[in-house]
């Protein structure tokens, strides 16, 4: 029915026909709405779009001219140079970590003049280089559900991994919960009553040639 | 320096000396004083990264991941203190804030 | 795993592992993505000396915002859209009269057809066809169809009323389809 252009060779293509981009030519669809109507991903089916031959060329001219302007963007990009080291160490320099420290989460005082905490995000970076360190884990995202800003709250530690096609995905898992539940309890004060391992991702195979561990 | 910087840039050095002390940063580190994190007092120019605030005296570390930071963090605090007195410095609090931990 | 592989990782992980302060995960989406926000700020502002400050400050911006982003996935138009708003002031900064008030009048010139018709590629036709729009309508579509914003979105950023935004767009559209269909 429509050619690898999308275009309905029955229709005619004349640079009149498309003129008529009017309500009164799009069996009474303005062409706003259609628009509309793909960026909802045509849902709900509206069959007076979707039987509506109009309407159907004008929906595949919209997606033509969308589809032309990302790849003219992405091929101008791929003339541009890549990022300039020095250019990107500035950028690394300008972020501020305390931005994401998160949530001050207190260490246990043992007297008047004390007052520790430790930032959530130290404690995520921790969660994550533990994870990391499993054989063919990487973190993805990590989390603590609970009032972590108030001593002895009880804690769920949440850990979203990757892992690498091969191991078994149980015993991987219970050795990341292993490791994290030790890393917290050694490093931090919080009360942690379940440490959550959930498998979200299975990795890339790396590329042939490469050891899947790498080299540091 | 007036007797107050003194005696801070002694705290300073002296947390830095804390085993398992591996960063001091400043109070609003970026990932930039994090990698130029002064490892000794010596090496230090501009301002001094311990603040005091209305009688406490708040620091901010990195700890090597090793030994544990709540230890790390107490005898920071044990050792502000001590330093602090010596220079007959009475401080109300020590607020310890550990932003890395390894 | 080490560090290494996560140039390999996809942008949803990516941003994620960001968003809970992994700076070395951020800064492959700095390498990936900056090529393409290179591209488009230099459609955008010219080919200046600005392009490295309004890139670095976007992914600083960034950085300090991601919480804010909603689908991890989409973080590349996230990113475009941030860095959008900063080329706009600084274009804003660089005018004396913001001329994105002349709306409803202005039209594709007459010969903008046979501009198009000339191009070599499809994607040199649209770049050609975008050129060809008043500057209100292209604004308007490049945030809407590039960018991904959405309408109310736009009104906010050019501070315009809604409905003149949608006016700007249905305009822009049917421009890009017509010119574009001139093309072969």
């Amino acid at each position: 029915m429509t050619d690898h252009d999308g275009i309905r060779p029955d229709l005619p293509d004349s640079p009149e026909a498309l003129d008529a981009l009017e309500p009164g030519d799009l069996d009474g669809h303005s062409i706003d709405e259609l628009a509309d109507y793909l960026d909802a991903g045509m849902q709900p089916a509206d069959p007076s779009i979707d039987d509506s031959p109009a309407c159907q060329n004008a929906l595949a001219a919209i997606i033509r001219v969308r589809h032309a302007s990302l790849r003219s963007l992405e091929a101008a990009a791929r003339d541009e140079a890549p990022a300039d080291e020095s250019w990107i160490s500035g950028v690394l320099a300008n972020i501020s970590i305390e931005s994401r420290s998160g949530r001050d989460v207190p260490l246990r005082p043992l007297s008047e003049t004390e007052r520790p905490v430790m930032t959530e995000g130290a404690i995520r970076s921790l969660i994550r280089r533990t994870g990391d360190e499993v054989p063919g884990v990487l973190v993805a995202r990590c989390h603590l559900d609970g009032d972590v800003t108030e001593l002895a709250s009880p804690i769920r530690v949440v850990v979203e991994i990757a892992i690498a096609s091969g191991p078994s995905i149980p015993a991987t898992a219970e050795l990341v919960r292993t490791a994290v539940a030790g890393a917290v309890a050694e490093q931090t004060d919080l009360l942690v009553e379940a440490v959550d391992v959930v498998v979200r991702d299975l990795l890339p195979d790396p590329e042939p040639g490469t050891d899947p561990e790498g080299a540091r | 320096m007036s007797t107050t910087d003194e005696t801070l840039a002694a705290i300073e050095a002296a947390v830095l000396e804390v085993p398992g002390v591996t960063d001091l940063y400043r109070s609003r580190p970026t990932v930039a004083s994090a990698v130029q994190a002064v490892r000794s007092i010596a090496a230090s120019t501009g301002p001094l990264r311990v603040v005091i605030d209305d009688g406490a005296l708040r620091v901010v570390i990195g700890t090597d991941g090793f030994r544990p930071a709540p230890e790390v963090a107490r005898a920071v605090h044990d050792v502000a203190l001590a330093t602090a007195a010596a220079q007959g410095l009475a401080l109300s609090r020590v607020d310890v804030r550990v932003a890395r931990v390894g | 795993m080490h560090h290494q592989s996560l140039a390999e990782l996809d942008d949803a992980v990516l941003a994620g592992r960001s968003s809970d302060g992994d700076v070395r995960a951020f800064e492959v989406l700095i390498r990936r993505h900056t090529p393409l926000l290179r591209a488009y700020a230099r459609r955008t502002l010219g080919s200046t000396d600005e392009l490295d400050d309004v890139v670095q400050e976007t992914f600083i911006t960034a950085w300090d915002r991601l919480d804010s982003l909603e689908d991890l996935a989409r973080v590349k138009s996230w990113l475009m859209r941030i860095l959008s708003r900063k080329c706009l002031d600084r274009i804003r900064a660089r005018r004396i009269h913001d001329d994105v008030t002349e709306l409803e009048v202005a039209a594709p010139a007459d010969d903008a057809p046979d501009r198009v018709a000339e191009a070599r590629s499809r994607e040199d036709a649209v770049e050609r066809a975008l050129a060809e729009l008043p500057e209100a309508q292209r604004r308007c579509w490049i945030m809407k169809e590039v960018l991904e914003y959405r309408y109310d979105e736009i009104a906010a950023e050019l501070d315009l009323p809604p409905s003149t935004v949608r006016g700007l767009l249905s305009r822009a559209r049917k421009n890009m389809i017509r010119l574009m269909e001139g093309w072969r």
